[in-house]
């Protein structure tokens, strides 16, 4: 199961939504590491770095974010031939469609928009870690 | 006395009276007649008692070839030779011979006996051209004579008779008397060219009738101008007689027989119409006493002219040849007269109509507010420019000046065009031609819309451009104002696109933060929350919700008129089934349509967002368990009238502006959740696609939306 376990990239600025996905893992009992970086920028260096396994990545990343945002940031991972493959999912509170296809142009994995009570974000990290759990990642 | 009939060249028998040998010798016809009288019956006596003078004389008289007479004796007995008989005419002669002159012409007795009577006085009498009216012919004719009368004396000295030597000029006063008339005509015709045809008609009319002796009266009638095929003609002058006399009707039919003028037989040739009173009533004698017995009809007839010159002819000369040469010459020279007098007057109202029309086009040349004007030749001189065209290039004088040296700055966009216009003989059509233009002082770029059109000549080669051009420069400077304008709203609204994007994700984010804190705010004191405190973190949570409908609001109304989709055919009753599905209205509300619902050319979403937007609000605002929400549609033109109808509680009509208001609602927020957007995003999306919307509806009795929709949409580019 180890190798099965999904390392987990959260890439928000937002310290409450970090706390919202913490605390959804918690309520549903999942155990996966969490690493958290606030911008593009830092998360570029976290996934470039040593300290997240290579494998079983995913990145939860949101769009709006200072420094780089999440679109600059999927470009500079599409550009770089070690990250490229990295599975991503967009967690962000816009709803613009042209966000939506800018980041499924850059092979994003899903496209989820955060849901703004804590019960309905418990539930769809319950059903996002339940679905990649079961897809097999490079 | 003899006979007439003896008297021609006959044998000359021998005098019973026994005349005096060789007296009367020769002397053709007179000396036969001298020969046959008996001189014993005259007051002269017998032969052989006459003086030697008068004896003497006699030879010398039938000898001559010129026309003598000698008058002899207190009696004046006449006598004369051969070349003396014209002047006695058929009438006098041979019984004038050996009579008293008094018997032989009492007509002119009282013009002659003076003179005689001077001569017997010693005098010498010449005159030339004496007018003596004699009647020799059956009339009383006007005759002139140049006569001169010499005393003769007898054998003791005293005047006892005379010698008359006479030629008869009256061939040639009458001659130079109609010459004079028809060189007046002729001098009539140059002088009054400047005339109408009917004052030229009448004066020449009146120039003929001043040769009264020859001319009692003169009629002129002519067919309506114009009109040679017209069998009517009428009295155009005059002269001599009243109008409307029985001799001077105004009109006379060519074809009527029983008028008194019969001037249909007169067509070809003069015609002399014998015109007795009966017939005529009174005519004038002109100078004669005696009225004109006759008159002379003469064709006038030219290319264009038809007409009938009546001449009333004298009563003192016969209608001879040289009498109808005059009358024949006369109409002659009044058809030429007449005739350049029409072919003047046509001539001239062809100017005048020429000048009309000329002017009539100058005059709209003038006033038309497009800017004309005609370049001539390959160097496009101006040739004519109307006054708009003069205003528009800065009144700088162009005429006669070839454009490249009249408007500098334009001829390098407009040369190439005109050459091409020139060249090719294709008009030019130009839209908004961007033109550099010095005007009043000032150099600025100028718009025309315009046509060069070419001009061809008689030969139908090119031979100038006519430009007709509109200024459009101030149309096309708003335009390009309207277009920058365009252009900062398109900006303009970016922004506020990215605005909205930016807000709605920026509030929303705290947003999510104060639901999530208050919700584990409230898991950890759950031991300690009241009823009072968990009611206050509902509506707190509420609150929330409601915030964030707003900000969706803003967004979708933001969105709403901007953001453009591909146009598709959309079956609306596919897309309200959808809507219905989306919606899942709680039993027993139901959502009712038609089963034959159109399909429309147009984009998908916008068209279901209205739908979704007016059947939730019609759910929503019903006030009722039984919701009943029918939609039904008919034709208007190109659009469908869609009706969204339910069975609420209906709008009061005083808010029916209101509620297409943005943030405006009818009901505390508390008591219906509404953020007052979803119609005003409605009438955005209807609007921005060209519909309209409207509402019907009335206290108690339901509402009914209307969406006017185009059958099929632009597609938004």
């Amino acid at each position: 199961m180890s190798d099965k376990q999904l390392n987990i990239v959260v890439v928000d600025d937002d310290e409450v939504d970090v706390m919202n996905v913490q605390r959804a893992f918690k309520k549903s009992n999942i155990t996966n590491p969490l690493f958290v970086a606030t911008d593009g920028i830092q998360g570029l260096e976290m996934l470039r770095g040593g300290t997240i396994p290579r494998n079983n990545r995913l990145v939860l990343l949101d769009l709006n974010m200072p420094r780089m945002n999440g679109i600059e940031f999927l470009r500079e991972l599409r550009a770089d031939p070690e990250l490229k493959a990295t599975t991503v999912v967009v967690l962000t509170t816009s709803n613009d469609t042209r966000d939506k296809v800018e980041a499924y142009d850059l092979n994003v994995a899903g496209y989820l928009t955060k849901p703004v009570t804590f019960g309905n974000f418990v539930d769809v990290m319950a059903t996002l870690n339940k679905y990649w759990t079961l897809v097999e990642l490079p | 006395m003899v006979t007439n009939e003896s008297l021609p060249g006959g044998p000359v028998p021998a005098g019973a009276s026994g005349p005096a040998p060789g007296l009367f010798d020769g002397g053709g016809q007179t000396g036969a007649l001298m020969r046959t009288i008996d001189w014993r019956s005259t007051s002269l006596g017998p032969i052989e008692h006459w003086p030697q003078s008068l004896k003497t004389i006699i030879p010398a008289l039938l000898a001559s070839r010129f026309a003598m007479r000698v008058v002899w004796g207190p009696e004046y007995v006449m006598l004369y030779n051969d070349a003396y008989l014209p002047v006695l005419g058929q009438d006098k002669h041979p019984r004038a011979m050996g009579a008293p002159t008094a018997h032989s012409f009492p007509e002119l007795w009282h013009l002659v006996e003076p003179l005689f009577q001077r001569v017997y006085g010693g005098e010498a009498v010449a005159l030339t051209d004496y007018h003596l009216p004699v009647h020799r012919n059956g009339y009383l004719e006007e005759c002139y004579f140049t006569l001169s009368y010499s005393p003769l004396r007898d054998d003791a000295g005293r005047v006892a008779g005379l010698l008359g030597v006479i030629s008869e000029t009256t061939d040639r006063v009458l001659a130079e008397r109609r010459l004079g008339t028809l060189r007046a005509l002729g001098t009539h015709a140059a002088s009054t060219s400047s005339n109408g045809l009917t004052e030229i008609a009448a004066g020449a009319v009146a120039t003929i009738s001043k040769n009264v002796p020859d001319v009692p009266y003169a009629l002129l009638y002519l067919a309506a101008e114009g009109d040679t095929a017209d069998d009517t003609v009428r009295l155009a002058a005059a002269e001599g007689l009243e109008r409307g006399a029985a001799a001077t009707p105004e009109r006379i039919s060519l074809d009527d027989p029983a008028s008194r003028w019969p001037l249909g037989r007169a067509q070809s040739a003069t015609l002399v119409v014998e015109t007795p009173a009966e017939t005529f009533g009174p005519l004038p004698g002109g100078i004669w006493p005696e009225p004109s017995p006759r008159a002379a009809v003469v064709p006038l007839s030219r290319p264009g002219l038809r007409g009938f010159l009546i001449v009333g002819t004298s009563a003192r000369r016969a209608f001879d040849e040289s009498y109808a040469g005059f009358v024949g010459l006369a109409g002659d020279q009044l058809a030429v007269v007449l005739a350049a007098a029409q072919a003047h007057e046509g001539e001239r109202r062809a100017l005048a109509e020429a000048h009309w029309q000329r002017s009539r086009l100058e005059s709209l040349f003038e006033q038309t507010p497009a800017a004309i004007c005609v370049l001539r030749g390959r160097d496009h001189v101006f040739e004519f420019a109307n006054p708009r065209y003069r205003q528009l290039i800065g009144d700088a004088d162009v005429i006669g000046k070839p454009l490249r040296e009249a408007l500098p700055t334009a001829a390098p966009v407009v040369l190439p065009l005109l050459d091409q216009v020139f060249a090719s003989g294709e008009p030019f059509f130009g839209n908004e031609l961007p033109v550099e233009l010095q005007r009043r002082g000032q150099r600025g770029q100028c718009y025309f819309n315009f046509i060069y059109q070419p001009l061809y000549d008689l030969d139908k080669t090119i031979e100038g451009v006519a430009v007709v051009a509109f200024e459009v420069t101030e149309q096309v400077n708003a335009r390009h104002e309207s277009e920058t304008l365009a252009r900062a709203l398109e900006a303009t609204n970016r922004d506020l696109d990215q605005f909205a994007y930016v807000a709605s994700h920026d509030l929303k984010a705290p947003l999510r933060g104060i639901a999530s804190l208050s919700a584990w705010i409230e898991e950890a004191l759950t031991d300690q929350m009241t009823d009072e405190t968990r009611r206050q973190m509902d509506l707190l949570r509420g609150r929330v919700h409601r915030l964030e409908a707003l900000i969706d609001g803003i967004l979708n109304y933001s969105r709403a008129g901007r953001v453009r989709e591909k146009v598709e055919a959309v079956d609306v009753g596919a897309l309200l089934a959808d809507c219905r599905d989306l919606l899942a209205p709680q039993p027993p509300a139901i959502i009712q349509f038609a089963p034959d619902m159109p399909t429309v050319m147009t984009e998908r979403v916008p068209l279901q967002q209205v739908f979704m937007n007016l059947i939730s609000n019609a759910l929503k605002h019903a006030g009722r368990p039984d919701v009943l929400v029918q939609i039904t549609w008919q034709e208007a033109g190109d659009f469908y009238d869609f009706a969204i109808r339910d069975n609420g509680p209906g709008i009061p009509k005083q808010f029916h502006e209101r509620v297409w208001v943005i943030f405006q609602t009818l009901q505390p927020r508390d008591r219906v959740e509404g953020t007052g957007i979803g119609l005003s995003v409605v009438k955005k999306l209807v609007e921005s696609r060209g519909g309209q919307v409207s509402i019907g509806s009335a206290a108690g009795e339901g509402t009914t939306f209307h969406i006017v929709w185009p059958k099929t949409s632009k597609e938004f580019r």
